[in-house]
């Protein structure tokens, strides 16, 4: 049942309904953000006009952690149910979450250095970010690694999996442990404790993030089907040439 | 003229602020575009081949691509 | 049992060995993974050198803040509510070090108590708002201080 899915025909043609869809709320709901987090929003109390960074900081950090968790949970439907479309879907992934991942730390270090008084230190928190970035490229190096390309995708799976284990060290990472980054603000047990003034345009940013990934991953995905026919059709006509 | 200066010096940081906004448009841009441009050249690449073979038997490649 | 099956709980127990793993690693790493200690752990565990460069973390104590005359020191001591270190430093502070503001000191604990700082960085708390906001939550009196001063 789960194979019809496989379908490249089946998937372009949803890929192509699903496209609008993404890729116009993404485009507008990100410039409505970008507008609040500019020109539309109060300054802190306390820290002024950097919280403004909070509003591609933080959406970039939702999207780091969710990139992965959608990357694990991929790897693991592809390694159990060897469903073909979900290898794929984890390959798509890997560099848009390591670049939300980047930019969470770069954004991260141009607040922190006016704020804190430092670019970066190594607490708990910043320290599993670094490392989910360097799992995101462990992943894609290690996909290209062999020769087979099968070989190299159950292998980056089997990290991906394995890396999973550093979402939640990530997320409990300010309540676990002494770090200089504060406990978190949005998501947490007696709600938020930011302004709705920047709650509002925080949450129109991060969905607007989100959608930006669906669509992207929708392209990515289908540049990688095409890539692999591509070369499974130079296969097919080496052989024949050979065989003639 | 006042106005735009006082909105790009926001409150002191701003050279913070927009690096950092600005880094965000290069790598988010970037990687659209990045994107977008692979998926071009390897559809120029499939529809090359497909030019190039002897026999169009698409549904049939189809099918035996996405279960390799 | 089908293959499927298998995998699927071999993955399901791999993971959960490796999360206990993690757990049990991460629980033996605890002081390495702290970034600072707070006025009660200098003062209670006598273990910590005093010829070694250390980090202390809490709210910078209403009251206590001395600006810089002559010697460009500032003054200041640093309480987690239950105990006091006083902090001396010679530098720049960031801009958000405040009375009653969380702050992280890097340096060293003198034999008379004193701690020698080398740098301060602000820690601030997870709340955000407009400076209006915090003014009236100020002035009706629902201002909650941090509790803790993690």
């Amino acid at each position: 049942m789960i194979q019809q899915y496989a379908n490249p025909a089946r998937f372009n043609r949803l890929a192509a309904t699903l496209m609008p869809w993404f890729a116009w709320p993404a485009g507008v709901l990100i410039a409505v953000g970008l507008y609040f987090a500019l020109f539309n929003s109060p300054p802190d109390y306390q820290q002024g006009d950097t919280v403004r960074i909070m509003y591609v900081h933080v959406p970039s950090a939702w999207m780091a952690l969710f990139v992965y968790t959608s990357m694990a949970i991929s790897s693991a439907v592809g390694l159990i149910w060897k469903h073909p479309l979900a290898h794929l879907s984890a390959q798509a992934a890997a560099p848009i979450g390591a670049c939300f991942t980047f930019v969470c730390l770069l954004t991260g270090s141009l607040w922190g250095k006016p704020m804190w008084g430092t670019w970066w230190v190594w607490d708990a928190r910043l320290t599993s970010v670094l490392i989910l970035f360097f799992l995101y490229l462990g992943f894609m190096a290690l996909q290209n690694a062999f020769d087979d390309p099968a070989r190299g995708e159950r292998s980056a799976a089997i990290l991906a999996i394995i890396g999973f284990i550093n979402v939640p060290i990530i997320k409990f990472s300010v309540d676990w442990w002494n770090t200089l980054h504060q406990p978190a603000s949005v998501v947490k047990i007696s709600g938020p404790a930011i302004h709705s003034s920047m709650l509002i345009p925080l949450f129109v940013m991060g969905v607007g993030f989100t959608l930006y990934f669906c669509a992207l991953l929708l392209l990515r995905m289908k540049t990688l089907m095409l890539a692999r026919r591509a070369r499974g059709m130079s296969m097919a006509q080496l052989h024949q040439q050979a065989s003639e | 003229m006042q106005m735009i200066s006082d909105f790009l010096a926001i409150g002191g940081y701003s050279g913070f602020i927009w690096t950092a906004y600005g880094a965000v448009a290069v790598v988010l841009v970037g990687l659209l575009i990045v994107s977008l441009r692979k998926l071009r050249t390897t559809s120029a690449e499939v529809a090359a081949l497909e030019a190039n073979s002897p026999r169009r038997r698409r549904n049939n490649t189809d099918n035996k691509d996405a279960t390799s | 049992m089908t293959r499927k099956r298998r995998r699927l709980n071999f993955i399901i127990l791999g993971l959960l060995t490796l999360g206990v793993a993690a757990a049990l690693v991460l629980t033996a790493l605890e002081d390495k993974i702290v970034f600072f200690y707070s006025p009660t752990d200098i003062v209670t565990k006598k273990q910590i050198p005093t010829n070694q460069q250390v980090r202390v973390g809490g709210l910078v104590k209403e009251g206590t803040w001395k600006k810089p005359t002559n010697d460009l020191t500032h003054r200041f001591t640093v309480t987690d509510l239950r105990h006091n270190i006083p902090i001396s430093y010679k530098g720049i502070i960031p801009d958000i070090f405040r009375e009653g503001q969380g702050v992280v000191v890097l340096g060293k604990l003198q034999a008379d108590g004193n701690f020698q700082a080398d740098e301060v960085l602000a820690k601030h708390d997870e709340k955000y708002m407009p400076p209006e906001v915090a003014e009236a939550l100020k002035k009706s009196g629902k201002w909650k201080q941090t509790e803790d001063a993690k």
